[in-house]
């Protein structure tokens, strides 16, 4: 099963290579041979422990403590809606949920009544991933959904843990989306992988039979400075808490 | 001027979005929108809101859209055509029992900056060939109320039904068929920024094909 890499921990490649290794290729395994480390700097959300500082792959110095912290997922994304014609609702759920997150209940995408993938190639698993060791999230924590619910014109962000109720264990968390090969071009402009910040503060906390629910909705009305989780699509992305 | 019509799949959508093309052509419609009654259907803001909102906003509501019809799921079909390898418009539809129906559509200019190419009789033969293809043979169109594409239609009618080739779509069949009313309800489900229930009329018209 895939984990968040241990902050606290000596990180090495093979710790790395075991959680990061098929960059750009979802869940199409990469021999972790295969992998460099060009590669994996297109990955992490911070070159040299500076936050959103990639832009282009070979020009920045890299640290192992750079992935600390972090892990890899893919999201999934998929739409619902009301009707079959002009003036229809739509839904679009993106991102990853286990059995038990709350996405699973309104798209239940794989059989095993989730979605999305919760680690990188082979290793990504559907049920969760233990956030044990990552910021300070209580031993025996799961990441249980990182998704959005996006309709008209906006939508709401969800991060669900299983925990004791606790409005505590991280305070920011950084989305990076993958590209294949780090960027990706439409006419004469390139666009790099590009990380997200979403501080705790933005969030309303709720907590529910266990589960710790933070959401925020961004959108007309709600935060318009925080970018949901749907610019997730249908990519490979890593996260990062602190 | 070299014409390709394609049928998108989500993972194109997605690319579209991530590339800005689904902003860029929101940017180049809204103004045609803002020329007739046009409105988001469920949309749970007021039309002021709306309209107020930063293009990216709406460029999410039209992937959002766009993502649900490009899935297939009611027969939901994304067409877009391309002129000289350029994208210039996208058409959400969807095929049901023979017909195909229009429902949306958002347009750009060429590379070259114009629109021209709407008149092109082979923009309309290579798109009405890919709807065929699926299986089309009658298509609906649905058009806001007070819209100056009513005219356009009319115009289109008398602009195309005597050119000879024009030999895929009979455009001297296109008829207005009247106002129908849709209603629709999210079943139950409360989503953020959608109205439970909601209705929307809009003007029918249906067109054969050769």
């Amino acid at each position: 099963m895939s984990g968040f890499i241990d902050k606290t921990s000596n990180i090495d490649a093979a710790e790395i290579a075991a959680e990061y290794r098929t960059p750009d290729q979802g869940v199409s395994a990469k021999s972790n041979s295969n992998v460099t480390w060009n590669e994996y700097r297109k990955m992490t959300p911070r070159a040299n422990q500076a936050v959103n500082a990639i832009t282009t792959a070979g020009s920045q110095t890299l640290q192992a403590r750079d992935f600390g912290g972090t892990a890899g997922m893919i999201s999934h994304n998929q739409a619902v809606t009301t009707g079959t014609s002009k003036g229809a609702s739509t839904v679009t759920y993106t991102g990853v949920s286990s059995p038990t997150g709350s996405g699973a209940a309104f798209l239940n995408a794989n059989s095993g009544g989730g979605f999305g993938n919760f680690g990188l190639g082979s290793s990504g698993g559907t049920s969760g991933i233990s956030l044990t060791g990552v910021a300070s999230f209580p031993s025996g924590s799961t990441l249980h959904a990182l998704y959005m619910a996006a309709s008209g014109f906006g939508g709401t962000s969800y991060i669900e843990v299983s925990a004791s109720n606790s409005n505590s264990g991280w305070t920011t968390m950084y989305l990076r989306s993958l590209y294949p090969g780090g960027s990706t071009t439409s006419g004469s402009s390139t666009f790099y992988n590009f990380t997200f910040t979403y501080p705790r503060s933005d969030f309303t906390y709720t907590y529910t039979s266990g589960k710790r629910q933070w959401s925020v909705y961004t959108g007309i009305g709600g935060n318009m400075t925080l970018t949901g989780f749907s610019i997730l699509l249908n990519r490979p992305f890593t996260v990062e808490f602190v | 001027m070299e014409f390709e019509d394609k049928i998108l799949t989500t993972d194109d959508i997605t690319e579209l979005y991530i590339t800005g093309v689904i902003e860029d052509l929101y940017l180049n419609s809204v103004g045609f929108f803002n020329k007739g009654t046009y409105n988001y259907p469920g949309a749970d803001f007021t039309k002021e809101e709306v309209q107020a909102a930063d293009p990216n906003l709406h460029a999410m509501y039209w992937t959002n859209l766009c993502m649900y019809y490009a899935s297939g799921q009611n027969g939901g079909v994304v067409f877009s055509m391309h002129v000289n390898g350029y994208l210039v418009n996208i058409t959400l539809g969807y095929i049901q029992d023979g017909a195909y129906h229009l429902c949306n559509t958002l347009i750009r200019p060429d590379k070259d900056g114009t629109r021209g190419f709407m008149r092109n009789p082979e923009y309309h033969n290579n798109r009405a060939t890919n709807e065929k293809s699926l299986g089309a043979t009658i298509a609906y169109s649905y058009c806001d109320v007070g819209s100056p594409m009513n005219d356009t239609f009319m115009a289109y009618k008398n602009h195309f039904g005597p050119i000879e080739e024009c030999n895929i779509r009979n455009w001297d069949t296109l008829k207005h068929l009247g106002q129908v009313t849709q209603n629709y309800s999210t079943s139950g489900q409360d989503w953020d920024g959608v109205k439970s229930e909601y209705n929307v009329v809009f003007e029918k018209y249906s067109m054969e094909y050769y």
